[in-house]
C-alpha cells in the first residue's frame, strides 16, 4: 500500500552533508505493521517525517519516491498532500509534551482534525472526538474535551495524539517512538492501545523505536537502520530467529543479556557514527568485529539472502 | 478567569498610592516652589505675604500631611485649582485628555494592524525579498527621530504642497461645523501626526512579532497541525499566531504608559492640545495641582492599560487563565 523507494533526505550544514536517510526503501502492506529500529540519531524520525513531507525547512528530500496506492506523495501539490495528511496517513510523535498546541483546547485540536477532512458538522465532530477520547481510555472524556494540554500528563497527551491521529480512520499510522518519552509503566498501556486500535481499524502501523522490545510487540516486518541506511530488512520472526547483519546481532544480543541480568550490557562497541562524517565503505565497519579490508573498500548493497530477507553486508550470503 | 481579573484589580489601588507618593516627593526635591515662582521676582510682595500664600496652599505643612489631604480629594477627582489660572485642574485635564487618547489609541491600532501582518509574513517567508524590504523600512522608521520626520512632513505636505494642515487639532471655526464635518476635520488633522507616530513606532511590534513567530513555527505542535492536514493559513494565523502573540502582548503592556502620557516634544511640534503639553507647561511653572492631577490620571490610565494587557494575556493563554 505504501512503497518507499530510494528515499534520500539530507541536511546541508556548515560541517558537511548530513545524510539522515540514505537510499531508504521499504514497503508497508495493508493491515500489516512495519517496525523501524535503530540507535538514536540514525535517522528514523527524519525518515518518517519525509514520508509526509514534514521535515524541518533546512532539510532536503533529495530524491526518492513515496508511493501511496500507486501515487507519488512527493509529486503531489499542497492540496492533494493535505488530503493525505491526517486523513489517509497520520502520525504521532516522539514528544507528547510538546506535540499539542498549548493555547488550544483538546476539543478544538481534535475536532479541527476531523473537520479538515470529513463532511460533518461541529456537533458530530464533537461527539466523535468524545467517543475517541473514550476509546483511547481517557477518563471523563466530556470534561477532557474542554481542557487544555497543560492539564494532561504525558501519557494522556500521547493518548490524545493517538485519538486525533485515528479520527479519520487512516490506512497508515506512523508512530515515531510513541513511548520513548514516557514512564515505563505507561509505555505498556500505550503499546497495548496501539495494538488494539490496529486490529479494530485494520490499519497499518509504522512503529519506530530504538527498543527491540517495542518492535517485537507490534511489528510484522522489521527494518533495521544504521547511520541513515537500512542494513537489514526481514519478516519479524525471521529477523529475531535468524539475524544476519552484525549490527542486528549486536542489538539483539544486548537485549538478551539484559534479560539474563548479565552485567555486560552491550556487545556493541563505540558510538553511533556521525552522519556528516561517514567512514569509507561499510558504515558499520568501525564498530564491526568481522570487518576486514574488503568492508572498507566498497559500500555494500542491500542483498536478498533468502526470500524477503535483505541484508547489507559483504560477509552475508 | 474572574478570580484572575479580581486579583489584578485589587493590585491597582496600592500601586496608585505608591506612584502618587513618589510623584509628590519628586516635586519637593526639585528646587523652587510655587510661592516664589509666582511672586519671587516681585519686590512688592513681602515675606509675610509669601508665608500667607504658603499657608493657603498648605505648603507650610509637612509633605506627608499635604499628601494625606490631597489623597482625600483625589478620590472625588478634586485635584484643586491650577496655580496659574485658578481653573479647576480636572477641567483642564478634561480638555486635554481626548486629544491625547484619540491620537495615541489610533496610532496604537494603526501600528498593530500593520505590524502584526508584517511580522507574521516576514517570519513565514524568512529572508525573502518581502522580509528584507520590510526589515529595511521598519528600521529606517526606528532610526528616524520623530521630531525630524515631523518637521520634514510638515514642510513638505504643509508648506510646499499645502495639502495637509501643519499643526493643531481643530481650528477655531470648526466649532460651527456639523458633526460629520468636524469628524472629517479631525481626521484631516490626524494624518500627519498619526503617520509620524506609526512610522517611527512600527519597528518594535513588527520585529517582536517576527521574532516570536520564527520561534513558534519551529515548534512540535506546528508540525502536528501540519500532519493533520490543516490549511497553511489556519496553521499560521491560528495555531502559530496565537502563541506568538503572548510576548507581543507583554510589549503592548510596556508601551502603554508612554502612549497615554503623550509626548511633550511630539505634541509641541504638532501643536496637539494633549496631556503631554499640559504636563510640560505645568512642570515649568511649578503648577503642583496640575502636575499631580495629570500624573495621577496618567498613572491610572496606565494601570488600566496594563490590566487590559493582562486580561488579553489570559484570554490567549489558558495556562494563565486557570493558574
Ligand atoms: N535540523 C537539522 N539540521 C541538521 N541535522 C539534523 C537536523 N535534524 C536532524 N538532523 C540530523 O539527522 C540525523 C537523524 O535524526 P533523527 O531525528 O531522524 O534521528 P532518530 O533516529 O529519530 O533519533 P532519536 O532516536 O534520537 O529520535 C541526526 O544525526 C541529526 O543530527
Ligand atoms: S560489511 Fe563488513 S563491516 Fe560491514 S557489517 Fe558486514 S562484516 Fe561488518
Ligand atoms: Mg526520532
Amino acid at each position: 500500500m505504501l512503497k518507499v523507494r530510494n528515499l534520500k533526505t539530507y541536511f546541508y550544514t556548515q560541517r558537511g552533508t548530513v545524510k539522515a536517510c540514505d537510499d531508504v526503501s521499504f514497503d508497508i502492506d495493508h493491515g500489516r505493521n512495519l517496525g523501524l529500529v535503530g540507535e538514536s540519531g540514525c535517522g528514523k524520525s527524519m525518515c518518517c517525517l519525509s514520508l509526509l513531507k514534514l521535515i524541518p525547512p533546512e532539510g532536503n528530500i533529495v530524491s526518492g519516491e513515496v508511493l501511496y496506492k500507486g501515487r507519488d506523495i512527493f509529486s503531489m501539490d499542497n492540496k492533494e498532500l493535505r488530503k493525505i495528511r491526517g486523513n489517509k496517513i497520520s502520525m504521532i510523535f516522539q514528544e507528547p509534551m510538546t506535540s499539542l498546541n498549548p493555547v488550544l483546547s483538546v476539543g478544538e485540536q481534535m475536532t479541527e482534525a476531523v473537520l479538515a477532512h470529513k463532511d460533518i458538522n461541529y456537533g458530530e465532530a464533537k461527539a466523535l472526538s468524545i467517543e475517541l477520547l473514550n476509546k483511547v481510555k481517557i477518563d471523563r472524556p466530556k470534561n477532557r474535551f474542554n481542557e487544555y494540554p497543560h492539564n494532561l500528563s504525558g501519557g494522556m497527551r500521547q493518548r490524545v495524539m493517538i485519538a486525533m491521529a485515528i479520527s479519520c480512520r487512516p490506512d497508515i499510522l506512523i508512530a515515531d517512538e510513541p513511548t520513548t518519552a514516557l514512564d515505563v509503566t505507561i509505555q505498556a498501556g500505550i503499546l497495548e492501545l496501539l495494538d488494539e486500535l490496529q486490529n479494530e481499524y485494520n490499519m497499518s502501523v509504522l512503529i519506530v523505536s530504538h527498543d527491540f522490545g517495542v518492535i517485537a510487540r507490534l511489528a510484522d516486518r522489521v527494518a533495521v537502520m544504521y547511520a541513515g541506511e537500512i542494513v537489514e530488512y526481514a519478516a519479524a520472526e525471521d529477523l529475531f530467529k535468524n539475524p544476519l547483519h552484525p549490527y542486528t546481532k549486536g542489538l539483539l544480543s544486548s537485549i538478551k543479556q539484559i534479560d539474563k541480568r548479565d552485567k555486560r550490557l552491550s556487545t556493541l562497541k563505540g558510538a553511533v557514527c556521525e552522519l556528516d562524517n561517514l567512514p569509507k565503505g561499510c558504515r558499520f565497519s568501525p564498530r564491526c568485529d568481522l570487518a576486514s579490508s574488503e568492508c572498507r573498500e566498497a559500500l555494500p548493497g542491500l542483498k536478498e539472502i533468502s526470500p524477503g530477507h535483505f541484508v547489507r553486508c559483504v560477509k552475508s550470503g | 478567569m474572574l478570580r484572575y481579573i479580581t486579583k489584578r484589580l485589587l493590585l491597582i489601588p496600592p500601586m496608585l498610592i505608591g506612584i502618587s507618593l513618589i510623584t509628590l516627593l519628586a516635586m519637593h526635591l526639585t528646587p523652587g516652589d510655587p510661592a516664589s515662582m509666582r511672586y519671587g521676582l516681585n519686590p512688592e510682595v513681602s515675606g509675610s505675604a509669601r508665608a500667607h500664600l504658603k499657608e493657603l496652599y498648605g505648603l507650610d505643612k509637612p509633605v506627608i500631611i499635604q499628601y494625606g489631604g490631597w489623597l482625600k480629594r483625589i478620590v472625588t477627582l478634586d485635584f484643586g485649582d491650577s496655580f496659574i489660572d485658578d481653573r479647576p485642574v480636572i477641567e483642564k485635564i478634561k480638555e486635554r485628555l481626548p486629544a491625547t487618547l484619540i491620537l495615541q489609541i489610533s496610532a496604537l491600532i494603526l501600528i498593530f494592524s500593520l505590524a502584526l501582518p508584517i511580522g507574521v509574513m516576514s517570519a513565514v517567508k524568512q529572508n525573502s525579498f518581502f522580509d528584507k524590504a520590510t526589515t529595511f523600512l521598519v528600521f529606517i522608521g526606528f532610526a528616524t527621530p520623530t521630531f525630524w520626520l515631523a518637521l520634514l512632513l510638515m514642510r513638505f505636505f504643509g508648506f510646499q504642497l499645502e495639502w495637509l494642515p501643519i499643526s493643531g487639532m481643530s481650528p477655531w471655526y470648526a466649532q460651527d461645523y456639523s458633526l460629520p464635518r468636524r469628524i472629517l476635520d479631525l481626521l484631516w488633522h490626524l494624518i500627519l501626526p498619526l503617520f509620524t507616530l506609526a512610522f517611527t513606532g512600527l519597528a518594535g511590534i513588527s520585529r517582536y512579532t517576527r521574532y516570536s513567530m520564527l520561534e513558534v513555527i519551529r515548534q512540535d505542535y506546528i508540525r502536528t497541525a501540519r500532519a493533520k492536514g490543516l490549511k497553511e493559513n489556519k496553521i499560521i494565523y491560528h495555531h502559530a499566531l496565537k502563541n506568538a502573540l503572548l510576548p507581543v502582548i507583554t510589549i503592548l503592556g510596556l508601551t502603554l504608559p508612554a502612549l497615554i502620557g503623550g509626548s511633550f516634544i511630539f505634541e509641541t511640534i504638532f501643536a496637539w492640545p494633549g496631556m503631554g503639553r499640559l504636563m510640560y507647561t505645568a512642570i515649568l511653572q511649578y503648577d503642583y495641582p496640575v502636575v499631580m492631577g495629570v500624573g495621577i490620571i496618567s498613572v491610572f490610565l496606565t494601570l488600566i492599560g496594563i490590566l487590559i494587557s493582562d486580561i488579553l494575556y489570559a484570554v490567549v493563554d489558558p495556562r494563565i487563565r486557570y493558574e
